[in-house]
């Protein structure tokens, strides 16, 4: 059986799909030969699959390097989901005696994913030294590059991890990068050039329509009107926790629509509910920050709106992904306000440390306590532990603050671009428009009433009678009626 | 308007106007610390005297801020008054008739206490919860769901509580699907209702509180003391008939660690030493810390446990002659006891005070 046989038969052995999507197999192919991958995919295309199924055709352990918890552990359910016992997540989360445990016992593993910190640890590498490894996979790893859509110091030293574990075959993952990432990446993984194959597909989803609506301090109204009609389940995207659970409040008052907000101040246990309750339509609407989203396995999501404007391309692009998975028509909406642009810096001014703070860091050794934001914190300690010098990482800053302006004002300009929206959207990826799908955006003739619902569903399922306690505990354990 | 409803809830607004007394004063700046759990041996002798230990940590996110508030309010509308030491307030008459009227129609926790049971609620609902889970996808033969709880110590014990039950996995799914319904009609329907709606199953997810709170018209605190309340009901009902319900009982066991499970590490440490018989000035050498803070975890021991014997760590005759000094005047201040006794430290004042006020109750 050769290569192309082999995964064709896996995909449908571990996941149960008869095709793959576009990319898939290229890159699964092309690690299977040897080489070293950096699959570009858009988001909510199956990049995942790229690396499970490489795994599963290979002798030995897959290590997946990936910057989120809450993405990895998402990912790890995802693959328990899919009937795979022999994966875990070493990561802060867990407690001393489990890692020993889990790191004691990394031959009995298949998947095993780890914060990049964790490879700061030696005894973790000398552990990870003794196992054969078939699969070192970088996901997100767009963070590597000083100009990826967040930036993570303590990737930078994946080189040197590679290196140590003796160069293994590696496969880095993104959805969102543009060429200058692209290379920045490469260079950092110390990848030779000649052994591997970059699979980069246009970050352009045919399926998903763009669209821009200007509001003039009606945005609430604007949004309830046009949530009424939409077919639904949708996201709408906030940049304040807060604005989303008023909103969430709002529509569950004025319309009668079931939406729940979802931000990282909802109670663990009540987001696992939201989410299961969101993946089973229980749930049609979520108000939700950027917390939301990865790592939700949904197809058929039908509509992202951003109530408040993001703060790039990349951030856009990659939660408007989460809409249209299975492919059917669906709507990336945008609420647009002049001014939106200056909350957006606003919120900037806080994810990047001031030259005040890196000073006194630097100079006392300590982060200002109080006085800086988390991920101010983060950033500075990152820069404390990687050793930089201050200058460089005032420079570094620097650059970053222009840099996210500038992203920022391309945001700006493509809500208030008279062109068309997709076409603008690529060029920011330095993709050219090859064919314009039917429905593409609000300047090219779309039409919103194509997205609206046809039959009204919500009546349905508010008729359904409410079952009580004791009917309901019959079934969820087919006690039968005695 | 809808964003006002948000930003304050009513709910929490009465409950803590409730814990103001027309019989004694209290300060809010001290009310803010029980409220939020602040953990010092002062803290939780001020909420043992103010009989609201069992509320002590019910609202640990509560914002100073927003607190202050709400204290503004309550001075401003006349529910409470101050004292004469201005900065203690008593439950005005009219404040009275607020907590009256409100809770009339409103749920009043009774059964709460965070302080001893806190842990123990928490563990057994959580397990109580995933089980729920696991053995009805089961029933179901299903093995593609994502399970609610996921943390690697819940889920290694579940398994392990699995392995271990000799009945076959239906029947046991079964069996607890029966102890279910078996339990809940013995309780109240609406905790019962309650409670259900609160398990995820096969094809069943549970409901967060604030949908609960939006079906039923109440505020979504209102629904997690009336959830508190309803887990209390049926531990206790699990507790007082162990035979029927063989797998709750075994759940129940494995949840209530010793009864020192909710202190803080160190206090743990002290009240272990202590049981072997150690003195106070034995622990702080071997610990090597202050004997002060060993007196300070005696304190908090015996505060919160009522059984916790207090004379063992005063002298025979000291401990005869503060007492005898209390009789004379209950509310004696440590300045002047120190008048009469100048070699007493406050913890033994504080010891007596405690221990006296138990016979008060």
């Amino acid at each position: 059986m050769n290569n192309k046989e082999l995964i064709k038969r896996n995909l449908e052995n571990y996941f149960g799909y008869s095709s793959f999507r576009d990319g898939q197999e290229e890159a699964i192919l092309a690690a299977l030969t040897g080489k070293h991958t950096l699959v570009m995919l858009p988001t909510g295309t199956g990049k995942s699959i790229c690396y499970q199924l490489t795994g599963y055709c290979l002798e030995g352990l897959v290590v997946i390097v990936s910057p989120l918890l809450s993405l990895m552990q998402d990912q790890v359910e995802q693959l328990k989901l899919n009937g795979e016992k022999r994966v875990a997540a070493i990561n802060s989360l867990m407690d001393a005696h489990e890692k020993e445990w889990v790191l004691n016992h990394l031959i009995d593993y298949k998947f095993i994913f780890l914060s990049p910190e964790m490879l700061q640890q030696e005894y973790v590498m000398s552990c990870l030294k003794r196992v054969p490894i078939c699969l070192f996979a970088i996901d997100e790893a767009h963070c590597i590059s000083q100009w990826g859509l967040d930036f993570r110091p303590d990737y930078l030293d994946l080189g040197l991890i590679r290196q140590q574990l003796n160069f293994p075959l590696t496969m880095a993952l993104t959805a969102t990068a543009t060429k200058q990432v692209r290379e920045e990446i490469l260079t950092s993984l110390q990848i030779d050039d000649e052994n591997t194959k970059q699979i980069v597909y246009s970050v352009d989803r045919s399926n998903i329509a763009f669209s821009t609506i200007n509001c003039e301090r009606d945005k609430n109204q604007q949004l309830i009107n046009h949530i009424q009609k939409l077919k639904k389940p949708g996201i709408i995207y906030f940049s304040s926790k807060k604005t989303a659970d008023e909103i969430a409040e709002l529509i569950r008052s004025k319309t009668g629509i079931v939406a729940e907000s979802y931000h990282s101040d909802v109670a663990a246990e009540d987001k696992i509910k939201i989410q299961q309750q969101f993946v089973h339509d229980e749930i049609a609407i979520i108000c939700a920050t950027s917390a939301f989203g990865m790592g939700i396995n949904k197809s058929n999501i039908r509509f992202v709106i951003h109530y408040h404007l993001p703060g790039s391309p990349e951030a856009y692009l990659q939660e408007v992904g989460r809409c249209g998975r299975d492919g059917e028509p669906s709507l990336a909406l945008l609420l647009y306000e002049p001014g939106d642009g200056i909350i957006q810096l606003r919120l900037q001014e806080y994810t990047l440390p001031t030259i005040d703070m890196l000073e006194y860091g630097y100079k006392k050794g300590v982060i200002p306590e109080g006085s800086c934001s988390p991920t101010q914190k983060q950033l500075i300690e990152n820069y404390l532990k990687a050793k930089i010098t201050i200058d460089a990482a005032k420079n570094q800053v620097k650059s970053r603050t222009l840099y996210k302006q500038q992203q920022l004002y391309y945001m700006i300009d493509y809500a208030e671009t008279s062109s068309c929206k997709r076409a603008f959207l690529l060029h920011y990826f330095e993709e050219k428009l090859k064919s314009k799908p039917k429905c593409c955006c609000s300047n090219c003739n779309l039409e919103l009433a194509d997205f609206y619902e046809k039959a009204d569903l919500e009546k349905e399922t508010i008729m359904m009678k409410e079952k009580n306690w004791e009917e309901i505990l019959t079934e969820l354990f087919l006690i039968g009626n005695k | 308007m809808w964003v006002s409803v948000l930003e304050q809830s009513l709910y929490s607004q009465y409950f803590c106007l409730s814990l103001y007394s027309k019989k004694y004063p209290i300060k809010p700046s001290t009310l803010y610390h029980i409220l939020v759990g602040k953990r010092t041996a002062s803290i939780l002798f001020k909420a043992h005297s103010y009989h609201i230990i069992n509320f002590f940590s019910v609202f640990p996110h509560l914002q100073r801020e927003q607190y202050d508030k709400m204290i503004h309010h309550f001075i401003a509308k006349g529910w409470i008054k101050a004292a004469i030491a201005d900065e203690e307030f008593y439950l005005s008459a009219q404040g009275d008739i607020e907590v009256e009227n409100y809770f009339s129609n409103h749920f009043y926790p009774t059964n709460l206490n965070q302080l001893t049971q806190g842990k123990e609620t928490k563990e057994f609902w959580k397990k109580v919860l995933f089980l729920t889970q696991v053995l009805s996808e089961l029933r179901y033969k299903n093995k593609r769901y994502l399970p609610i709880d996921k943390e690697f110590k819940t889920q290694l014990w579940v398994k392990e509580w699995l392995k271990r039950s000799p009945l076959d996995k239906q029947e046991l799914a079964i069996s607890y699907g029966k102890e279910w319904v078996q339990v809940l009609k013995e309780m109240d329907s609406f905790d019962a209702e309650i409670i259900v709606s609160q398990l995820t199953g096969h094809a069943k997810f549970g409901k967060t509180s604030t949908q609960i709170a939006t079906k039923l018209g109440i505020e979504p605190m209102e629904v997690a003391f009336l959830l508190q309340h309803a887990i209390s009901q049926l531990m206790d009902k699990i507790n007082n008939k162990k035979e029927s319900y063989p797998l709750f009982y075994l759940i129940y066991q494995e949840s209530s660690g010793d009864r020192y499970s909710s202190l803080s590490q160190s206090t743990k440490l002290t009240a272990h030493y202590l049981e072997n018989g150690r003195s106070i000035e034995e622990i702080a050498i071997k610990r090597k810390l202050k004997v002060n803070t060993i007196a300070e975890h005696v304190i908090e021991l015996a505060i919160i446990f009522p059984d916790f014997e207090v004379a063992r760590f005063i002298p025979r005759d000291e401990y005869e002659r503060l007492n005898a000094l209390f009789n004379r005047h209950e509310a004696i201040s440590y300045e002047e006891l120190v008048v009469k006794m100048p070699r007493v430290p406050f913890s033994w004042y504080r010891l007596i005070q405690v221990e006296r006020s138990r016979t008060f109750e």
